[in-house]
């Protein structure tokens, strides 16, 4: 019985056999747009995984960001706030409707982190991109968020950490950026003098893409290299 | 393996395993969707498929699991269209093979795959019983019982032998 059932059901198998409907290139194709698919789901995972971790972040530098003048953190001002004008950019202050009450419900997240400055690898990655810092890596910020807080014209605007007499801009588009120990960090395509401060060089037609991609009230988050 | 080597193989392989699915679920769209399927995933995951001595193998496990998950979905509404449909009479095979794929759907799952597996694929018991997930002494019921039940149902000459259950034990 055994081997006439093996006779039996190979002579099926033979007899009930299909060749490929489909090309083994298609096969290989539609395997690919899978793997990418794949890949974005793990991105965006990754990236939900940074938005919870820069909440928990948040929540611990709030904690302790009772500075004297009382300041709402870095990423909530701006939510509830227009954008400063460029003419009052030169010291943006945050939303005075909110500068008497310090940080409100800080479980309220930040609306949505944007993208990512990480000093460890030396790039910047707003919506998908990710561009090398030329130079730059502020030693007066802390691990967490970040926030837009204006976008200057420096052939308009004279910024006190940017001197004209020391620094030469090949863009004179900047963007400032505060974090929530409220230390100015200017991101643009300059060069200084000296590299110290809080400045982030990028290249000339990197830094006018970061300067149209971001707005006021936008959030990013910081990673600090670990040396 | 090159993209060239991918598509030759699997050019050579699929209608093998086509007519092995078939036979595990006597459904030609189903074996052909299972099998390509089943590719898919060997070439979207190359380097588990690769680390796998027996390509055809995994590309066979892949598809007869994916046909038990699709069988499971759809039992329901199977056994639905049974109460209301006459057998299917297939024009083609001879009579004897619709007689035996009449009978093998007759099978319980796990016997049929069981039955597939050892007698078609010539996988030991041991390996049935690793790509099933059931002990050993499971396996050799299931190969047991599931050929008496085809003895029975393919017809009088074949039933007429004695069901030799421990003679029928298995290798």
């Amino acid at each position: 019985m055994s081997d006439e059932l093996t006779r039996a059901l190979r002579e099926l198998a033979a007899q009930n056999e299909t060749p490929p409907t489909v090309a083994g290139t298609q096969i290989r194709s539609l395997a690919a747009r899978r793997t990418r698919r794949r890949r974005t789901t793990l991105a965006l995972g990754t990236g939900a995984a940074a938005l919870a971790l820069a909440a928990v972040a948040l929540t611990l530098n709030t904690g302790t960001d009772t500075g004297p003048d009382h300041r709402p953190p870095a990423a909530t001002p701006h939510l509830t706030s227009p954008a400063p004008s460029p003419s009052t950019s030169g010291s943006p202050a945050p939303s005075p409707s909110a500068s008497g009450s310090p940080a409100p419900s800080v479980s309220a997240v930040p609306t949505a982190i944007i993208g990512t400055v990480d000093f460890e690898k030396h790039t910047l990655t707003i919506d998908g991109r990710t561009v090398p810092i030329a130079a730059g890596s502020p030693t007066l910020l802390s691990a967490g968020v970040m926030t837009v807080t204006a976008k200057l014209n420096l052939d308009r605007d004279s910024v006190a950490a940017l001197p004209k007499t020391a620094c030469k801009t090949a863009d004179p588009h900047v963007v400032e950026l505060r974090d929530t120990g409220r230390t100015s960090i200017y991101v643009g395509a300059f060069s200084c003098s000296d590299d110290s401060g809080a400045r982030i060089r990028l290249d000339t037609k990197d830094a006018v893409w970061l300067y149209k991609s971001l707005k006021p009230g936008d959030v990013i988050a910081v990673v600090l290299s670990q040396a | 393996m090159t993209e060239d080597e991918f598509d030759a193989f699997y050019a050579a392989a699929f209608p093998r395993l086509t007519g092995q699915l078939y036979a595990f679920t006597g459904d030609h769209g189903e074996a052909q969707d299972v099998v390509q399927e089943a590719f898919v995933r060997a070439w979207d995951r190359r380097k588990s498929f690769l680390a796998d001595n027996a390509p055809e193998a995994w590309i066979r496990t892949v598809a007869v699991r994916l046909a038990v998950s699709r069988w499971r979905r759809t039992r329901r509404w199977l056994e639905l269209m049974r109460k209301h449909l006459p057998p299917e009479s297939t024009p083609g095979p001879g009579p004897e093979h619709t007689a035996l794929v009449a009978a093998l759907r007759k099978l319980p799952q796990a016997q049929r795959l069981a039955i597939v597996l050892h007698h078609l694929c010539d996988l030991s018991v041991e390996q049935v019983a690793s790509e099933t997930g059931a002990p050993v002494g499971t396996v050799k019921a299931r190969l047991s019982r599931g050929r008496a039940a085809l003895a029975q149902h393919l017809g009088p000459d074949e039933a007429d032998e004695p069901v030799r259950k421990e003679g029928g034990r298995v290798r």
